[in-house]
């Protein structure tokens, strides 16, 4: 009786100890698919490449497709639309309304929506921060064209929809590493590379209509799956380029373009060596160098790329940036009495210590609003 | 028998143990994060404009730490973490752990922050991204510091000097 007991307990604490076991293992299972689910989620695990709701940044941001938006100012008929989708395809026709004339080609099209883009819109640069902190949809058209604040999708989705609208077919294109995206446009049957967000400021056409080539100096994609781009056909640089015979010209040339505030210079030598591209480096270093002790050219950096054409043939493209911003504050000083009085009353209203720089920060942010345009028109008024 | 049963009683605690995957070992004590998140920024003057900070007593603590570092939020004792609100890269971040034996696993979780990091400003600030890789990763006891600054020597005497007077 006591041995049938013993058994009994015997084989209750092997089932027990299975029982564990089996838990265990289950638990595990379970905790190491719920961390695969959880990756593939962020973006962080293995996925096939695809153009739409992607991931970008650890999952802070999304591309999402803006064809339902499209669609419906091309048939004339918001009714599928929610009222988000209404309010975003009334923003997006009024730029359309204001910046497309009918006349224009494709590509001009596409140069306008380039150019408002770039210099209407302000980059979020809460995107940087560790815990991010950017406005509200500043990844997607509604908020991009709301607040005319954006990140890099914003950009690239935001220009796609504009693209999408006229019938100009483009998509947008995420880098590798799930940390950038920008668009691939095509015209007369070519595709591009356009990155307005890495333009965004200088409006210096760096990142427009760029091929697989010159794309690919600062960005990597899955060229698998994208379109490839070889054409340069519409390239700023290379429909903008002028012939140059003497080297030693650059200097003047560059000298010229700074003080016309001119942000692209593109030289175009029929036929280069190695030997002739390095004593255009170093003229150009010279000329950086030189702009750096000018008084009035200090502000201003340089930056440059070797285009490929055909053969011996090059294209140097000279990027000169750090202009001043023309606007209210250019033309009009706020005396350091007023400051300070500004300073006071706001600290007083909130009881924070906010200083002169940081208020300068906030309305160099809001220069492109309404209301720094009214302050504009007052200044103009009054002066 | 009674033997026999008492091997599997043992056994089914050492299970019901590793089960639970919490490492055996006690929390050390930790200096008070406000204050050395305070004497670490005064050491370097530029971080004193357009710095935020936390440290694990915020609400939202394990969510916030996770934009830090992959360590399983179970093993810290506390954080603090000081960064740019203006794109800049300035960073001051440090972890103290429970168990001293997971300070290694805590610095490299920063090193892969600060290889996000550099990738994120290759692609949006590639000034910044020089000083990202300039980045300091250290640990003392049961601490794993990253520094991002300007002077980044005297922040980092001003943590080890802090120390002391907190234990």
């Amino acid at each position: 009786m006591i041995k049938e007991k013993e058994r009994t307990l015997f084989i209750t604490l092997i089932v027990i100890l299975l029982a564990a076991v089996i838990i265990s293992a289950g638990a595990s299972v379970f905790a190491a698919k719920s961390v695969y689910d959880l990756r593939v989620e962020t973006g962080l695990g293995h996925r096939e490449t695809q153009e739409d709701d992607v991931p970008i940044m650890n999952g802070e941001y999304y591309i999402r497709p803006t064809t339902e938006i499209s669609d419906a100012y091309k048939s004339g008929s918001d009714s599928g639309l929610d009222e988000k989708q209404k309010e975003t395809l009334e923003m997006a026709s009024a730029v359309l309304d204001e910046i497309i004339t009918g006349d224009m080609t494709p590509y001009d099209k596409e140069k306008a929506v380039y150019d408002w883009m770039s210099t209407k819109l302000t980059y979020d640069t809460g995107v940087l921060q560790v815990i991010p902190q950017t406005s509200a949809d500043c990844d997607n058209p509604y908020g991009v064209l709301k607040y005319h604040n954006a990140v890099c999708v914003g950009y690239a989705t935001t220009f796609r929809l504009f693209m999408q609208m006229m019938d100009i077919p483009c998509m947008v294109v995420h880098n590798n590493d799930l940390y950038h995206s920008w668009d691939l446009v095509q015209l007369d049957g070519n595709w591009y590379h356009v990155d307005i967000y890495s333009d965004q400021g200088s409006g210096s056409y760096a990142n427009f209509n760029m091929n697989d080539e010159m794309a690919s100096a600062n960005h990597d994609w899955d060229q698998d799956f994208f379109p490839a781009a070889t054409s340069l056909d519409y390239n700023y640089a290379y429909q903008n380029r002028q012939p140059i015979e003497d080297l030693y010209q650059i200097p003047k040339l560059l000298r010229q373009a700074a003080e016309e505030k001119q942000g692209i210079l593109c030289l175009d030598f029929a036929v280069i060596d190695e030997a002739h591209a390095q004593i255009a480096e170093a003229m150009l270093s010279g000329v950086q160098s030189s702009m750096e002790s000018s008084e009035a050219f200090q502000n201003l950096w340089m930056h440059w790329t070797w285009m490929h054409i055909t053969g011996s043939e090059y294209v140097l493209t000279v990027f000169v940036e750090g202009y001043d911003p023309e606007g209210p504050s250019a033309e009009f000083e706020i005396s350091e009495e007023d400051q300070m009085k500004i300073e006071e009353a706001v600290n007083a209203a909130f009881g924070e210590d906010v200083d002169w720089e940081s208020i300068q920060n906030e309305m160099a942010a809001h220069n492109d609003t309404p209301e720094a345009a009214a302050v504009e028109e007052l200044t103009d008024a009054e002066g | 028998m009674k033997r026999l049963s008492l091997f599997f009683l043992s056994a089914l605690l050492l299970l019901a143990l590793s089960s639970c995957g919490e490492a055996p070992g006690g929390s050390a004590a930790t200096a008070d994060m406000d204050d050395l998140q305070k004497t670490m920024l005064a050491a370097d003057p530029t971080l004193a404009e357009n710095i935020t900070s936390i440290t694990g007593s915020v609400d939202d603590a394990a969510h916030l730490f996770s934009y830090l570092s992959d360590l399983p939020y179970d093993k810290v004792e506390n954080f603090l973490l000081s960064y740019s609100t203006k794109g800049a890269a300035d960073e001051v971040a440090v972890i103290a752990v429970k168990n001293p034996e997971d300070v290694g696993e805590a610095a490299n979780s920063l090193r892969r922050h600060v290889d996000q990091r550099k990738q994120l400003f290759q692609q949006y600030g590639p000034a910044e991204a020089a000083r990202v890789e300039k980045a300091e990763i250290f640990t003392k006891d049961q601490y794993a510091v990253l520094l991002i600054c300007d002077n980044s020597p005297a922040v980092k005497t001003a943590f080890e000097n802090f120390l002391p007077a907190a234990e």
